[in-house]
């Protein structure tokens, strides 16, 4: 798999980075856990585990607002807007869970082969997406891997590659690999476990969550 | 009871007018309401589909176009993400409601009329698709007409569209049964109609009853007039009888004072041999004016009056007037005269009888009497007449026999010589019905108690082979001659003496 060396969460997107990393890690198994895209921009990445908020006590953060921060009373609205947006690219299931997009994509990654990129129509819908995406440019997406049925544990590595291949394809697409995080599952260190998924029932997800 | 029923009546009517006018109303704001909703969203999509730059003066141009023509459009605006970047119309800055009504699969976001959606006073309905947004103006949805004090609330797929006045208060839509309800709580009358063809429309409408009675005040007024015309007429209808039936017997007195009551006769044929062998005598009465009174109309008329004696006598002197001059030439002939109830209750008819036919010096067979079995009453009185009639030498019918349900013993009891069997026996002769079962055990009957058989109301040949097959003697009916007067029963006896009606057979 080409190494893609992506920035991770800057500092402008750490306060949301946490809330979403919290979610996202409230839904996933427990050894499946939430980190950052591998960034270009390594120096960002320290700084994104290693900030003030890993130091200080619960709820005294205390960083600059974003200037692209949506004020609480503009979530609403703006979410609205790309969820209607997402609605019409098709290939995309999309619905609302509070102030969260969640996407379903149903082209999958081209895992038969050994390989870990995405298939046409995959690729076709994520670039799709990056363009709606890069419009509302205040929020935020984390790619995982997510079984289709049943729930379960899934197979790791392939899972891992898919969805890399996906955040590579949004940024190909001009998504800015700064607003991508990637949620990925075990990470091959110890043996997964006997009832995984097999990799071809295991389906891209992003999650969008307005930048705050 | 008849203002009872005017009362339901109008009622009924009323809110028959009152639902087919809000059944209306619900189908033109519906049709309206999904025609503009439908317009819009189809606008957008349009809009979507543009092909020159954004904001460039032929993009606002379309823009100008679309809205133009629909007086609803507040304004049209375009948009990157949530940062409106050109408009259309009166809202400039555009709305971001924060909470979206609907966000239809399709991508289509609606924003119902609410605070969220308020722009200068008023509520707006907003709907976008893609980068492009409409508000609508829901004010002109509704539309009353003059009516005053109506409220009405247009939902449309269960969310609150519009509203006259904008705060009306009325009960939710899906709260509601559909059709018109009456809030005596509130004093008015809710009505509620849905539609459902493109998107689930309801409209509540409600209006003070007073309002309601005043609209349908026409139908209140043609209820009373109504009402009181029945009244009337039921009056009128009551006197009228009366009138007529005080005015038809003292006509009736009149009529036989004045010897109006005419008598026809329908012969009577032996079977066997086709000879007129006599008749029954039947009173008529004809008017001054050449008016016939139905004798279903005065027999009752003279019964009701106490005058049926008098006509019994009318009939039997006149009767025995025409007797002697027929049987100058057919001195076999007999008449039959029938007796009512109350011929039964003395002797005035006995009395009158044996001094008509001295006067007439007739004998007293060429008299015979019928009595209905119903005038049979079981009385020593009546007991005595009819044997004293049979002793003076006059034979006795019993008429229509077999509508009375007198039993075999009760008329062994009389002394009868003739059985009268009733024309519905006689018409069920040759068919199903059950009464053609029962003629025959009339005719045994008869034969039991050795009276004489005489069929009435025959009128076809099949009857005569039949009624002969069977042993009934006699009959008459239509087949052989209808009731004839008296020069005409004359003709028809020298007729039918040289031509004997064996054509039957």
């Amino acid at each position: 798999m080409r190494s893609v060396q992506y920035a991770s969460f800057a500092k402008r997107c750490l306060p949301v980075a946490v809330l979403l990393l919290a979610a996202c890690a409230a839904q996933r198994a427990p050894h499946a856990p939430a980190r950052p895209h591998p960034a270009k921009d390594e120096s960002a990445a320290p700084r994104a585990s290693k900030g003030p908020a890993a130091d200080k006590p619960r709820g005294t953060l205390t960083l600059p607002r974003d200037p692209d921060a949506l004020a609480p009373a503009e979530v609403g609205y703006y979410m609205d807007v790309l969820l209607g947006r997402l609605r019409q690219l098709p290939g995309v299931d999309s619905m609302r869970r509070a102030d969260q997009i969640i996407i379903g994509l149903s082209g999958r990654c081209d895992l038969a082969a050994g390989r870990a990129r995405a298939d046409a129509d995959l690729h076709a819908t994520l670039t799709a997406l990056a363009q709606v995406l890069n419009e509302y440019r205040k929020t935020l997406v984390s790619l995982q891997a997510e079984p289709i049925a049943p729930a379960g544990p899934i197979d790791a590595a392939p899972a891992r590659r898919c969805v890399f291949a996906a955040a590579d394809a949004l940024t190909s697409a001009g998504l800015s690999a700064k607003r991508i995080a990637t949620i990925a599952p075990n990470d091959g260190k110890g043996a997964p476990p006997a009832d995984v998924q097999p990799a071809a029932q295991v389906r891209l997800q992003l999650i969008v969550v307005p930048l705050r | 009871m008849l203002f009872a029923f005017t009362a339901w009546l109008v009622w009924r009517e009323s809110r028959a007018a009152e639902q087919a006018y809000a059944d209306g109303l619900a189908a033109t704001l519906g049709q309206r309401t999904e025609q503009i909703v439908v317009d819009a969203r189809n606008l957008l999509a349009q809009f979507d589909r543009l092909p020159m730059p954004r904001c460039s003066p032929g993009h606002l141009q379309a823009l100008k176009d679309a809205a133009i023509s629909r007086p609803y459009i507040r304004s049209i605006g375009y948009w990157q993400a949530d940062e409106r970047q050109c408009d259309i119309g009166f809202l400039p800055q555009g709305l971001k409601p924060a909470h979206a009504d609907r966000i239809y699969p399709n991508g289509v976001i609606a924003w119902w009329p609410g605070a969220q959606t308020q722009a200068g006073g008023v509520q707006l309905f907003v709907m976008r698709f893609g980068d492009h947004d409409v508000a609508l103006d829901p004010r002109l949805l509704l539309d009353l007409g003059p009516i005053r004090d109506r409220q009405a609330v247009l939902w449309v797929e269960n969310l609150r569209m519009a509203a006259v006045p904008w705060d009306a208060d009325l009960p939710r839509a899906d709260a509601l049964p559909t059709g018109v309800t009456l809030d005596q709580a509130r004093g008015r009358i809710v009505s509620h109609f849905a539609r459902n063809e493109v998107l689930p429309i309801d409209v509540v409408a409600s209006e003070p009853l007073a309002n309601f009675w005043t609209r349908h005040m026409h139908l209140l007024a043609l209820g009373s007039g109504l009402g009181l015309l029945l009244v009337v007429a039921w009056i009128g209808l009551v006197t009228r009888l009366s009138r007529r039936e005080l005015s038809l017997a003292g006509e009736l007195r009149e009529a036989l004072a004045a010897g109006q009551i005419s008598v026809h006769y329908q012969p009577v044929i032996e079977l066997a041999t086709g000879r007129c062998v006599g008749a029954e005598a039947l009173a008529r009465w004809q008017r001054a004016s050449g008016e016939r009174v139905s004798p279903s109309v005065f027999i009752p008329a003279a019964e009701a009056a106490g005058m049926i004696q008098d006509v019994t006598v009318a009939v039997l002197r006149r009767a025995a007037r025409d007797a002697r001059d027929i049987r100058g030439e057919f001195p076999a002939l007999s008449i039959n005269l029938n007796l009512a109830a109350d011929d039964l209750k003395n002797d005035r008819i006995g009395d009158e009888l044996a001094h008509v036919l001295a006067a007439a010096q007739l004998p007293p067979e060429t008299i015979k009497l019928e009595i209905t079995e119903r005038a049979l009453v079981n009385s020593e009185t009546s007991r005595a007449l009819i044997r004293g009639f049979r002793t003076r030498g006059h034979q006795i019918a019993i008429d229509d026999f077999g509508t009375g349900y007198s039993s075999l013993s009760y008329l062994q009891s009389f002394e009868l010589d003739v059985l009268k069997i009733d024309k519905s026996f006689v018409d069920a002769i040759g068919t199903e019905a059950a009464t053609s079962q029962v003629i025959v055990h009339v005719i045994e009957m008869a034969k039991s108690l050795g009276l004489v058989t005489v069929a009435e109301g025959v009128e076809t040949p099949a009857q005569v082979e039949w009624l002969l097959s069977h042993g009934v003697a006699f009959a008459q009916g239509f087949l052989f001659s209808k009731p004839l007067a008296a020069d005409d029963f004359l003709r028809f006896l020298r007729f039918n003496k040289g031509h004997a009606i064996r054509a039957i057979r």
